[in-house]
């Protein structure tokens, strides 16, 4: 009965509110669709929609639904309305409609379901289109009320938590899936539209290595007193260019998905973690190029080098990460931060032992070199070039003694240690931080 | 019945900055003027919902209410106060944030739907339907960013509405989209809400609220100004006056389903 009042009550339609006045017979739509061929009837309040739309009416319901998203018909369930929901306008005269008076329907009889409306006499159509219409009523209420049922059970035995309860990285890592898609998005939409695509994250690395590699091999003359002089600085540049990228891109992570951050409930610590994360794959075929150099200059991988490799990734990782995660947050506070980083880039580059070798530093600073290698990087870029240089030269044990200090794995796995701390302190600032971020973006 | 959503005094203070730069700080310092001043979004604010109430939150612009349902999702944490809330939270929070302009519909709807909580298997299961609900034909394997703000928002939107949840939060979320689409949205709300799930609302369309709520909540000024029935609410926020009637009549189609109820 409510439909009939409800749809008496739209005027607007119309253009012409005096329309609300007139008689409940009329059936009030005329401009929507074409002419009604029942629009000289009484109409029935529960009775549908007064224009003819064959193909919702002709066919199940469950077709109905594929087609309709095409020529978009208005939903076609009616309204249900939950007995606790006001009356909005109580009209009297609704419950006397003539239609009301209409036999029982059968809803069960479904002799004449797969009869399109159009064959049937008019009486008929009627009759069997109020029919459908009530079935389906029926069943969604059935859906609801089963879905209702499952849920009020499901629902049962969780209990009540704080919306934003975060256990930090740990949740980074109970969301591995979302992880893996948010590196997925980076990665390939980084060079989507350009031309050379992921060709890009090479010619960056590789004109630095030129330009190093001529500058300072040729001109300087460091290939004379460092053997394989190239493979020494892609070594380090591999692993400088890895922890710059994190530390850069991180940093920018959080105010760059803004959108996300101020509005979903995700663990922030999430972005500097796929920054890292995806300046890892792109380190990948760099690493590939390292070692077919290697290779073509008599390399053979040996235990120690492969550990000293793990562990200089893992500074590398470990520091940027921590890095990331305390500038993203302070970033979002004072864009100041996102500059503070380039500075700090200039200084990384030249303070680790890649564009000379760490016997020089050894000879001008003599004891106290061994401050130099207080700095994580440079442990780093020297496991790398354990890992990797080391091999190429003619005489193994010659080089790392003359060239490499001695305890470097020692020194490696204390950094390690660093590291770790590093990154506990940056989670515990991001913590403290994060709380105020979305107000702050 | 079991509660669903508790909050118990929760307070929300922003700080207003007037100067970020340090020169414009240390002019402003010199002359004594002040540079910041907070002010309470959300001011000692207590309720509590059962599950599968449908809450309509309503106020005035900047009193409040997108910053209490960031704070029911758990995207800000309250300053004072708790917040306590049963199962997973979903909604049209933020449909279609995230979307990357230059990946097609087909990732973004992955990546989305992970964003919003979906594992894998349930985005696959879910696949087809929210495809079909979204309506985006060939162009879902598009690039979004050539996308229309409309379909943009409907791929957002048919995302959203998918996910299985326990509480379903909306915030003015049928601005966008044709009329057919909102009444779709409309019916697929409204199935949320006969599944027994809590929904919590905001809207300014009295029409919609009318529609969708058992409960309205008002808020002014940051404060809980009014808890109860559906019309009293409106009747309270004076949304039921004279022009209202002219809009807010005319909810029902004449095809007697359900209409978007938009107030403009």
């Amino acid at each position: 009965m409510r439909f009939g009042a409800r749809r008496r009550a739209a005027g607007k339609h119309a253009g012409d509110r005096n329309r609300r006045g007139r008689s409940p017979q009329l059936p009030p739509q005329v401009e929507d669709g074409p002419a009604p061929t029942d629009s000289v009837q009484p109409v029935a309040p529960v009775q549908p929609v007064a224009p003819v739309e064959p193909e919702r009416d002709v066919e199940p319901e469950r077709e109905v639904e594929s087609t309709a998203e095409r020529v978009y018909p208005p939903v076609p369930e009616p309204e249900a309305q939950p007995e606790d929901q006001p009356e909005r306008q109580p009209e009297p005269e609704a419950q006397q409609e003539p239609g009301d008076d209409e036999p029982e329907l059968d809803l069960d009889d479904d002799s004449l379901a797969d009869v399109p409306l159009s064959d049937l006499p008019q009486e008929d159509r009627r009759r069997e289109r109020r029919r459908r219409r009530e079935v389906r009523q029926r069943d969604r209420k059935e859906v609801a009320a089963v879905a209702a049922a499952e849920h009020a059970a499901r629902i049962e035995d969780v209990p009540l938590t704080p919306p934003s309860a975060n256990n930090g990285l740990l949740a980074v890592f109970q969301k591995r899936y979302l992880l893996k898609l948010l590196v997925k998005r980076e990665v390939s939409a980084r060079y989507q539209s350009s031309f050379l695509g992921l060709i890009w994250s090479y010619i960056g690395p590789a004109c630095q290595f030129f330009i190093y590699w001529f500058v300072l091999g040729t001109i300087l003359g460091l290939h004379k007193s460092v053997e394989n002089f190239g493979i020494h600085i892609f070594c380090g540049l591999v692993v400088v260019h890895f922890y710059t990228e994190t530390f850069a891109a991180g940093t920018r992570s959080i105010v760059r998905n803004k959108s996300l951050v101020a509005k979903l409930a995700l663990p922030r610590e999430m972005f500097p973690v796929a920054s890292m994360l995806v300046s890892l794959f792109h380190v990948f075929p760099q690493m590939v190029i390292l070692i077919a150099g290697c290779i073509a200059l008599g390399w053979t991988p040996d235990p120690t080098g492969m550990l000293a490799m793990v562990l200089g990734f893992l500074i590398a990782m470990l520091l940027g990460t921590a890095g990331a995660l305390l500038f993203s947050a302070a970033n979002v506070y004072f864009r100041d931060f996102g500059n503070v980083v380039n500075i700090l880039h200039m200084f990384i580059r030249f303070s680790v032992p890649m564009i000379y070798p760490y016997s020089i530093v050894h000879e001008r600073f003599g004891q106290a070199a061994h401050y130099y290698l207080w700095n994580p990087l440079a442990d780093c870029v020297l496991l790398i070039q354990r890992a990797f240089w080391v091999g190429t030269t003619s005489d193994l044990h010659q080089t790392e003694a003359e060239h490499l200090p001695p305890d470097l794995l020692i020194w490696g796995a204390g950094m390690v240690g660093l590291g770790i701390v590093m990154l506990t302190i940056g989670q515990l600032v991001f913590s403290k931080l994060e709380s105020k971020i979305p107000e702050r973006l | 019945m079991s509660t669903s959503i508790v909050l118990d005094g929760v307070t929300k203070t922003f700080t207003l900055r007037y100067h970020r730069t340090i020169k414009q700080m240390s002019v402003a310092k010199a002359r004594g003027l002040e540079t910041s001043r907070s002010f309470r979004a959300v001011d000692d604010v207590s309720f509590t919902v059962e599950q599968g109430e449908s809450i309509g939150l309503m106020g005035l612009n900047g009193s409040g209410k997108s910053t209490l349902l960031k704070v029911i999702s758990g995207v800000m944490k309250p300053d004072e106060g708790s917040v306590l809330t049963r199962g997973r939270i979903a909604g049209l929070i933020a449909t279609g944030a995230g979307f990357h302009p230059q990946l097609t519909g087909r990732e973004n709807l992955y990546l989305n739907a992970a964003i919003l909580g979906m594992s894998e298997k349930e985005t696959n299961r879910k696949f087809d339907e929210i495809v079909e609900f979204a309506d985006l034909g060939s162009r879902l394997d598009t690039q979004v960013g050539h996308y229309s703000s409309g379909q943009n928002a409907r791929l957002g939107f048919s995302i959203a509405v998918h996910v299985e949840s326990d509480i379903f939060l909306a915030d003015e979320a049928l601005a966008v989209g044709d009329k057919p689409f909102k009444r779709k949205c409309l019916a697929k709300m409204r199935e949320i809400r006969d599944s027994g799930r809590t929904i919590f609302y905001v809207s300014h369309a009295t029409g919609q609220v009318r529609k969708m709520c058992n409960r309205v909540l008002v808020l002014e000024a940051g404060r809980l100004a009014f808890d109860g029935g559906v019309e009293e609410g409106i009747k309270f926020l004076h949304y039921d006056n004279d022009d209202e009637e002219e809009y807010g009549e005319d909810l029902e189609d004449d095809d007697g389903d359900f209409d978007t109820g938009d107030d403009i």
